[in-house]
This record gives C-alpha cells, sequence and structure tokens, in this order.
C-alpha cells in the first residue's frame, strides 16, 4: 500500500477502515474501491492488500459480496460493519479533537 | 466476459500463489482488478506484483479468513463438542468402576491401604471436578438452547427433550426388571434382564450426548459463549487426565497389595476384576487422549485468531 504524506496517519490508516468508509457511500466493486480511497484518501490500495482485507471483513461480518457482474464483484456494507465503522471514526474524532485541542489554536490554524 | 478484463499470464501466475480455497472465492474478481490496474499504470508493474506476493503470503498464513473456512468460534465450538462426546465416554467408564467398587471388599481395602484409598479419592474428586468444568461449560450452551427452542425452534426443543425423555424410559425399565422374580439369580431371565437396562443405558447415554451435541451445533450461539469454551475444556483435560493416572494406579496397587480380591471374578457382572479394570481404564485414556487433543486444538484455534487480529 503506498500512501501520500498528507494521508498518512500511521495505523489509522489501515486499509479495512478506508474501505469501510468507501463503502458507506454504497456498493463498489474492487477497482472502484481502489479509485474511491485515492480519491478520498490519497492512498493507493494495490490489489494484494484490498483482498485481504476484503476477505477479513467479509469473514467477521461487516461487508457482503453482492451478485458479480463480468467478474466485477460488487459489496456493501453490512448493518454490523456500519456500526463498526461508526464506533471507529467516533474514536478518531475524539483523538483528533483532543490532539487538536492540545496543539491549540495558533498551532493548529 | 468482457475481453479487457482478460487475465494475463503474469496475472494468472500471481494468483497461482494463493491458497486454492481463497483463488476458488476470489481469482476472477483480483484478475480484473488486476488487470484494470495494470492497464491503468504500467510503471508501476513491480510494485503491484509485489502487493500481489504479499497479499498470498499473508493469505497463506492467516488461513483462518480463508473462504469456506470455519469461523473461530465454530471451530472452537467443535472441539467442545468432540470434548463433549469423550467425557460421556469417559462417564460411561466411571460409571463401570464405581459400580464395580461398590462392593463392600473394595471399601474395606481402600480404608486398610493407603495408596488404594488415595487414588481411590483422587478418582473421586477428579470426577467431581470434570463434571463440574462440563457443568460450567454447558450451561450456558443450554441456556442459548432452550432460549431458542422457547423462541420458536422446533428442531432444538425436540433435541432439548430427548435427553429427559430417554432417561425416564430408562428408568421405568430399570424399575420394571426389579420387580421381576429374582430366583433363581442367574436365570436366563434375570441375565436378559440385566443386560437390557445395561444396553439400554448405552443407548440412552448415546442419544442423549448426540441430541445435545447436534442442538449446540444447530443452535445460533453468541461467538463469546462459544469461544470461552477452551476454558472449561482445559480444566475438563486436566481433570480427565487425573481420574485416568489414578485408574491406573488404583488397580496396580489393588494388584500388588490385595491379590485374591484383585483376581477374583467381582468385575462388572461377575467377570474378573482384571478385565473390568483395564476395560474402564482403556475408554478412560482414549476419552482423556480426545479430550486433551481437542483441547489442545480449541486453544490453539483461539491463539491463532489472537495473533490474526493483532496483525490486522
Amino acid at each position: 500500500m503506498t500512501r501520500s504524506p498528507e494521508a498518512d496517519t500511521g495505523r489509522f490508516a489501515e486499509p479495512s477502515l478506508l474501505i469501510l468508509t468507501s463503502l458507506a457511500e454504497g456498493p463498489r466493486h474492487g477497482y472502484a474501491l481502489i479509485k474511491d480511497v485515492e480519491a478520498f484518501a490519497g492512498v493507493t490500495l494495490g490489489p494484494g492488500t484490498l483482498y485481504g482485507a476484503l476477505a477479513r471483513l467479509e469473514r467477521r461480518g461487516l461487508i457482503r459480496a453482492l451478485e458479480a457482474e463480468d467478474r466485477r464483484r460488487p459489496y456493501e456494507l453490512t448493518q454490523a460493519g456500519s456500526a463498526a465503522l461508526s464506533r471507529q471514526l467516533a474514536s478518531m474524532r475524539a483523538v483528533a479533537d483532543v490532539g487538536l485541542r492540545r496543539l491549540g489554536p495558533a498551532r493548529t490554524a | 466476459m468482457n475481453p479487457d478484463l482478460a487475465p494475463t499470464r503474469l496475472v494468472r501466475g500471481l494468483l497461482r500463489l494463493y491458497p486454492v480455497g481463497w483463488r476458488t472465492r476470489f481469482a476472477d474478481e483480483v484478475a480484473a482488478v488486476l488487470v484494470a490496474v495494470l492497464a491503468d499504470d504500467g510503471r508501476r508493474r513491480a510494485r503491484i506484483a509485489l502487493d500481489v506476493v504479499a497479499g498470498a503470503i499473508d493469505a497463506h498464513i492467516h488461513r483462518s479468513f480463508e473462504p469456506g473456512r470455519k469461523l473461530m468460534p465454530d471451530r472452537v465450538r467443535t472441539s467442545a463438542q468432540v470434548a463433549f462426546c469423550a467425557f460421556a465416554l469417559f462417564c460411561i467408564a466411571g460409571t463401570g468402576f464405581q459400580k464395580m467398587t461398590e462392593d463392600m471388599r473394595f471399601q474395606t481395602v481402600a480404608r486398610t491401604h493407603d495408596a488404594i484409598g488415595w487414588s481411590f479419592d483422587v478418582i473421586l474428586y477428579g470426577a467431581i471436578t470434570a463434571a463440574l468444568c462440563v457443568v460450567a461449560g454447558s450451561l450456558p450452551v443450554l441456556l442459548g438452547i432452550a432460549k431458542q427452542a422457547l423462541a420458536g425452534r422446533r428442531d432444538l426443543r425436540c433435541l432439548l427433550v430427548s435427553p429427559p425423555v430417554a432417561g425416564v424410559a430408562w428408568f421405568a425399565l430399570a424399575f420394571a426388571v426389579t420387580r421381576l422374580d429374582h430366583s433363581p439369580q442367574h436365570s436366563l431371565v434375570n441375565v436378559a434382564a440385566v443386560v437390557a437396562v445395561v444396553v439400554a443405558f448405552h443407548v440412552v447415554a448415546a442419544v442423549s450426548t448426540g441430541a445435545l451435541v447436534l442442538a449446540a451445533g444447530r443452535a445460533d450461539l453468541p461467538a463469546p459463549v462459544k469461544r470461552a469454551q477452551w476454558l472449561p475444556m482445559t480444566g475438563l483435560s486436566a481433570a480427565m487426565v487425573a481420574v485416568t493416572v489414578a485408574d491406573l494406579v488404583w488397580g496396580l496397587t489393588l494388584r500388588a497389595e490385595a491379590p485374591t480380591l484383585f483376581r477374583s471374578h467381582n468385575g462388572l457382572l461377575a467377570t474378573p476384576v482384571p478385565a473390568t479394570w483395564v476395560t474402564t481404564l482403556a475408554l478412560m485414556a482414549l476419552a482423556s487422549a480426545v479430550t486433551v487433543a481437542a483441547t489442545a486444538r480449541a486453544i490453539g484455534v483461539v491463539r491463532a485468531d489472537r495473533a490474526s487480529a493483532s496483525l490486522g
């Protein structure tokens, strides 16, 4: 996985989170996921990384595979996936809030 | 098929690195994505190929994520079901030992010879510990099954009532046999009646165990309940091994300290004591070995899952 310096947020930029975030907008197949993640996070997921994460998310019931269309299989968020993403984002926001507050207005400007 | 998405030799070669189960599920999709990505940016060919190789290594290491494989809690549940079946066999062997040693002569020997009495105590308390471990492990499972049975799962309801119904039927048979005329003691009718009770006991044990194991397999139990089974299974394994070793010590000590009783025909159904002892010991050893193996598998599955989770 390659990351642009702006998007390199360490362990928070893990592929699973990026995939869940992308699927929050609606079902997408593999290539569309790569392009969307690239667009909103500046991170290019390789196919090996992408499908490793998709396999894990599917096994954990966070996403589900839909009917394949010409070898391209779309994935969608499950209810559990939606809830997990909400929790993760809320926790990230809490960390971000604390970090920004501690930096102070002068240093975040 | 869209001809633009046809996999090249490189793509097919890379996909061959993945485990078969993984390929069956994902190969077509990954091939389509790889072809599209390589067409997008041919300059990153080496980096993309490396990413796929790393993905294949990951898929081989973390086989629990492979499509079609049972999830970790289900694999622990299967191990617990195996251990439960082994425990049922252990109980049958233990019942045979108990029936033999309830004779006053064995009780007296246990009181007068320290080593025999000590091993007998280990068998008794080990069996109680094993039973408590089974209760601790099966209680949340039974509650889960009962909840679903009451919520309308007819199959679970039938499976859940099978053990008590079979038990009542056995008690009725045993009660009927006690009402028979027992003179002369070794008449054909008496022997046939006793054999019928013993055979029926084994059938009831098998039916009850099978029904409960089937119900535990069919019920939608919460993952933590299934995952936590490794803990009582560990206690059960330790207790069963302790009882088996104590049974071995008991027999060897009886042979050395009370040879006349050891060589007598005070075993089950008036068979020689060594025959009953060796049979119960062999069954206990088999049941203990199966339980230890199932427990090791359950612990291994839980540990592997923790390692997978921590590695993402």
